[in-house]
């Protein structure tokens, strides 16, 4: 039996929101320490890792591991009938075929329950090495997401910078160039509009636009973003889901034209 | 037909000439029209600026402003034209849908010049195995080993009290095979026949191993001194062995697998199962 209870069923919402264009469909692994994620979209440029921790949620039990594969789409639909106020209950028997996904009302005059059908999925999995990166960013991520917004218009791909200045994005293209600096800043009374850098060694990386504008769809999950950098090493998009875990992007980075 | 579209260009020309043709020369006074479009002020790169599009149905989801493209001329007098949109030759240009879905759009993309995240990840692959694998795995060891009629980690010894005994020179875990009882595979009345024979020279030992396989008797004569070790192997009733028949090439062959973890240079023993009058009469040790 499976279980998981949570208050605020608009987290799983933004979750789905930033997750359904890169995946079509997921194997949530549900264990005693949480729920689990791990998907590459179809072209196995990007990885998606999500983490739930079990105490997070309002209520959570899970007698046997489980995993279920589901349509992304179609969770999205189930979410989609569901206020941003409700409280969401995700249900599974052992070795059953459906989930459930109870919606409750905040006054619980109203309780919706949509049941889908799971999926056998197929899925590699990988693993991830820890990795001492030799860039971490922090920034703001409503001006990640800008900044990936504006630039793709200028080209197909965002080479990243890091010094011990300040973090440099720039694209060209057939218009002309772009180039975004952010310097660090350190604002004590607003932490979540500071950019910090930690830095071990300056890092230049570029990366496909396309895969990181589907990354900034998480930014209504958490006020700041987490870039970590290291030659060789695929790039990760951090968002924090406050109180509750994490939802990880790893890219792969661009081939440099040289290597050809 | 194009689904739902209608579309009529009619067109008036106040010049004597047929501007229509492939090659217009007209560059004459404007035509006066109850509406100016564009085309009056810009010249169209093709020529055909007097060519006005008047009236426009959309039914359906089409773009507002459709392109023409193939427009013909209908025979007729020359004044004025009516030139008329060929609906199933009109091909809409419509726009790509706006959002595609990101990674169909770049699975297909021949250009596609990005690292993948296996590049750098390596992919796990569980090495558990189902059970019924395992088991199948275990039998094909199993028979390989008859096949090749392996005996190692034993050796034959001598014992004051029982005469030849075999021991382990290496430790057995359990379940492991350990040796095959080896012999002439006969039906049971074959046997009857070698018991008989048997009985009448008293310095044979016993030999004859009767057991049964898919509900059929079967018996391994090994009393011909082979030079096998399974044979040898003494009794006990707290044996450290145990027998199982498996098929190897549809014929059952018995085999003695360790029943319990065994050190190395302990004897090898298992219970001959034979607890008859008439067998512990002649044979007292089989009671212990």
């Amino acid at each position: 039996m499976f279980e998981a209870r949570l208050t605020a069923s608009a987290t799983f919402k933004k979750i789905l929101d930033a997750i359904k264009d890169l995946l079509n469909e997921a194997s949530f692994d549900c264990s005693e320490s949480g729920i689990q994620l791990q998907a590459m979209d179809n072209s196995h440029v990007s990885l998606v890792s999500l983490m739930l921790r079990s105490d997070g949620f309002d209520k959570y039990r899970c007698d046997r591991n489980l995993t279920m594969g589901m349509n992304l789409a179609n969770m999205a639909k189930i979410f989609k009938c569901a206020n941003n106020e409700d409280t969401v209950t995700i249900k599974a028997q052992d070795d059953a075929d459906i989930v459930t996904f109870m919606f409750e009302a905040k006054k619980q005059e109203k309780i919706s329950d949509y049941e889908m059908k799971l999926m056998n999925l197929d899925q590699e999995h990988l693993g991830i090495p820890e990795t001492d990166f030799s860039c971490v960013i922090r920034m703001p991520s409503g001006e990640f997401a800008r900044i990936c917004k504006d630039l793709a218009q200028f080209g197909e791909s965002i080479m990243i910078s890091c010094t011990k200045e300040g973090v440099k994005f720039s694209t060209g293209g057939d218009i002309g160039t772009a180039n975004v600096k952010i310097a660090q800043t350190n604002n004590f009374e607003k932490e979540e509009e500071s950019v910090t850098i930690e830095m071990q060694e300056p890092v230049s990386l570029t990366f496909a636009c396309q895969y990181l504008n589907s990354f900034t769809k998480a930014t209504p999950l958490a006020s700041q973003v987490q870039l970590s950098m290291s030659d060789n090493v695929p790039l990760v998009v951090e968002y924090q889901i406050p109180d509750l875990g994490h939802l990880r992007f790893y890219l792969a980075p661009k081939i440099e034209e040289d290597e050809n | 037909m194009v689904r739902g579209r209608r579309v009529k260009a009619v067109f008036a020309c106040t010049r004597p000439d047929d501007c229509c043709s492939p090659h217009p020369k007209r560059r004459g006074p404007k035509i006066t029209l109850e509406t100016n479009t564009i085309t009056d002020f810009f010249k169209g790169q093709d020529g055909r600026d007097d060519i006005v599009l008047l009236q426009v149905d959309d039914i359906d989801d089409v773009p507002k402003t459709p392109v023409i493209k193939n427009m013909t001329c209908k025979e007729g007098p020359p004044t004025p034209h009516r030139i008329e949109l060929c609906p199933d030759e009109a091909k809409i240009e419509t726009k790509p849908k706006a959002k595609k879905r990101l990674n169909c759009q770049l699975s297909t993309d021949p250009k596609d010049n990005n690292h993948k995240v296996t590049d750098y990840f390596p992919v796990r692959r569980s090495v558990r195995k189902t059970k019924k694998t395992v088991m199948e795995e275990k039998q094909r060891t199993l028979e390989e080993l008859l096949r090749n009629g392996v005996e190692e980690g034993l050796e034959v010894r001598i014992f004051s009290d029982k005469g030849r005994g075999v021991v382990t020179s290496r430790p057995f875990t359990k379940g492991d095979f350990v040796v095959e009882y080896s012999g002439d595979l006969i039906d049971i009345n074959e046997a009857k026949r070698r018991e008989l024979k048997y009985a009448q020279d008293l310095n044979t030992g016993c030999y004859m191993y009767y057991f049964k396989h898919n509900n059929q008797q079967y018996c391994v004569d090994a009393t011909a001194e082979s030079g096998k070790l399974g044979r040898l192997v003494n009794h006990s009733r707290n044996g450290n062995l145990i027998t199982r028949t498996v098929a190897v090439d549809n014929k059952p062959r018995l085999v003695l697998i360790a029943k319990d973890d065994i050190k190395a240079g302990d004897e090898i023993t298992y219970d001959y199962g034979d607890r008859s009058k008439e067998s512990l009469k002649h044979h007292p040790w089989l009671a212990y």
